[in-house]
């Protein structure tokens, strides 16, 4: 049989239609490679051996009988930890929930394998309950990073991300409350989109901070971004956050191009990076100015807020959620994990409240930056991604440091934000930037992200694992 | 000027958390960056006029 570990959905869904390739088969080369790969990476926690292949055997034989549900039928995925999965243990990276499992499965999952016909290989780890950057889980085993397994991938969607690089799944889904699609997609080399606040649902996704939380996906390819969020977008009338929109269809006009738009670049972003992520950067602009792309640069001075607000907001959330453990079981979280919630259940109301006034002049000022240029765009991480450390949980606090204020100002602004690939480092390690759009411009964000594809800046032939 | 830590330990007990030394050296370092992001809101006065909107504005954003 073929080799499908690199191959994207936009490829396998033709053969799967067609029957050219079978599910069946399909999932289990995707068992056995998790088999072959998992105990160094640490990618799932959870995988489903037997479901996933009675799955498979039903889409095999609903497409046989005529009854093809589009693009997804048949389609191994991961679904990370921090999503509720009907009959099937829902950790959130965290001994807390180590015995939880949901009654409901979130809109999200379900949308994805129910309604669209994927099959879920498993759940996938992340950083303990989703607090962290840089994917330290010391309960279901630090993720690494398949490019160079000495090196971390980033957080909290780490599992997601080492599943892609791997080639152990052509599509996972992921969360994002300060960066943990993003970080992880850039440190990946893989393609990660947090969309527009409350377009996806976040019922079911197991809280960490309810008012910056999203649910989203990461894929190697952005058409299979498209085909992600044609089906996991959507109103939930049980998610308070929800926006009763209209979902196009993202896969239309994917080729449009980016002749014509202004991208512009805060200085904000130029600030502070690795040599060599600049210079990275620096190339990747030419390249978009190669494709058309008119580039800017803007001065948005309230991103310098981004750190204190988020910070503050996420922790103060979070900490009000666990503080009952904090009380009655603080071993049950990660070393980490457990100051930085103790951090939030001491933050005072007037921190929080100049959390939300710093959090609404921001999004007035990108509001009015996208006045003047269509795109927004800067670095994903701003550093070269990092080996383990021997004190993993302050370096967990140093990644912390050093990527949030980059990532969280879309969470904040609750724009969409999509991560893409931008090349390796000298170390051969991948580096990444992103895009932010106005709100609700996800089809023009994947249009985006699509034109820089075809520069080709990741080639998986060079993953290591 | 850094948080005590007697301060940060007396603040978690009135919370009813049992916090180690090790615990309270990280909340230290915590807020320390916190507190180093809150000087910069003395950059933007008219922050303060801000309304307060304890999340993104959906409707907002769905009319955007």
């Amino acid at each position: 049989m073929t080799n499908y570990a690199y191959y994207s959905v936009t490829e396998l869904a033709p053969l799967i239609e067609s029957g050219e390739v079978s599910p069946v088969e399909l999932t289990q080369q995707f068992l056995d490679r998790i088999k072959e790969k998992n105990d160094t990476l640490n990618a799932f926690i959870t995988v489903l051996e037997d479901e996933a292949l009675e799955n498979a055997k039903k889409a095999e034989e609903d497409i046989k009988n005529g009854n093809y549900k589009g693009p997804l039928h048949g389609i191994p995925i991961g679904i990370k930890d921090d999503f509720e999965t009907k009959g099937v243990r829902s950790t959130s990276g965290t001994p807390l929930f180590d015995d939880y499992i949901p009654e409901q499965s979130s809109p999200v999952a379900t949308k994805l394998t129910e309604d669209s016909g994927a099959i879920m290989l498993g759940k996938l780890n992340l950083h303990s309950l989703g607090p962290g950057s840089a994917g330290f889980n010391p309960t279901y085993g630090h993720t690494r990073n398949p490019w160079n397994t000495d090196h971390i991938i980033g957080g909290s969607s780490s599992g997601s991300a080492a599943t892609l690089a791997a080639g152990l799944a052509p599509l996972v889904t992921g969360s994002d409350m300060w960066g943990s699609l993003r970080v992880p997609a850039a440190m990946a080399g893989v393609y990660g989109f947090k969309p527009t606040n409350g377009l996806t649902s976040s019922t079911g996704k197991i809280p960490t901070s309810e008012t910056l939380d999203s649910t989203g996906a990461m894929a190697r390819s952005v058409k299979d971004l498209a085909i992600a969020f044609n089906s996991a977008a959507g109103y939930d009338p049980d998610d308070h956050k929800s926006l009763d929109v209209e979902i196009p269809d993202y896969t239309d006009d994917l080729d449009k191009g980016i002749k014509g738009l202004t991208i512009g670049i805060p200085s904000y972003y130029r600030e502070g990076l690795d040599s060599e992520v600049e210079n990275l950067f620096d190339e990747s602009v030419e390249k978009l100015k190669n494709l058309g792309a008119e580039i800017k640069d803007i001065e948005i001075p309230e991103l310098n807020t981004a750190k204190f607000a988020g910070l503050t907001t996420a922790l103060s959330e979070a900490g009000a959620n666990y503080l009952n453990s904090l009380r009655s079981e603080p071993e049950t979280h990660a070393q980490d994990v457990r100051a930085l919630l103790m951090t939030g259940s001491i933050l005072t109301g007037t921190q929080y409240i100049r959390a939300q006034k710093a959090r609404r002049s921001l999004t007035n000022a990108f509001n009015k930056a996208f006045d003047d240029v269509d795109v927004i765009l800067g670095p994903t991480i701003p550093m070269k991604t990092p080996a383990f450390e021997e004190d993993w949980a302050m370096q967990a606090l140093d990644v912390v440091e050093k990527v949030l204020p980059l990532t969280v100002p879309a969470n904040m602004t609750g724009v969409p934000a999509l991560s893409v690939p931008m090349g390796l480092d000298s170390d051969g390690l991948p580096a990444g930037m992103q895009f932010f759009g106005k709100h609700l411009s996800e089809k023009q964000l994947l249009q985006v992200a699509k034109a820089w594809e075809t520069t080709e800046p990741i080639n998986y032939d060079d993953v290591k694992i | 000027m850094e948080y005590d830590k007697d301060f940060l330990k007396k603040q978690l007990a009135l919370q009813k958390i049992n916090a180690t030394d090790e615990d309270i050296a990280y909340v230290q370092r915590v807020l320390g960056i916190i507190q180093r992001g809150e000087e910069l809101l003395e950059d933007f006065p008219e922050i303060e006029e801000e309304d307060v909107i304890l999340a993104v504005d959906k409707e907002e954003l769905a009319n955007d």
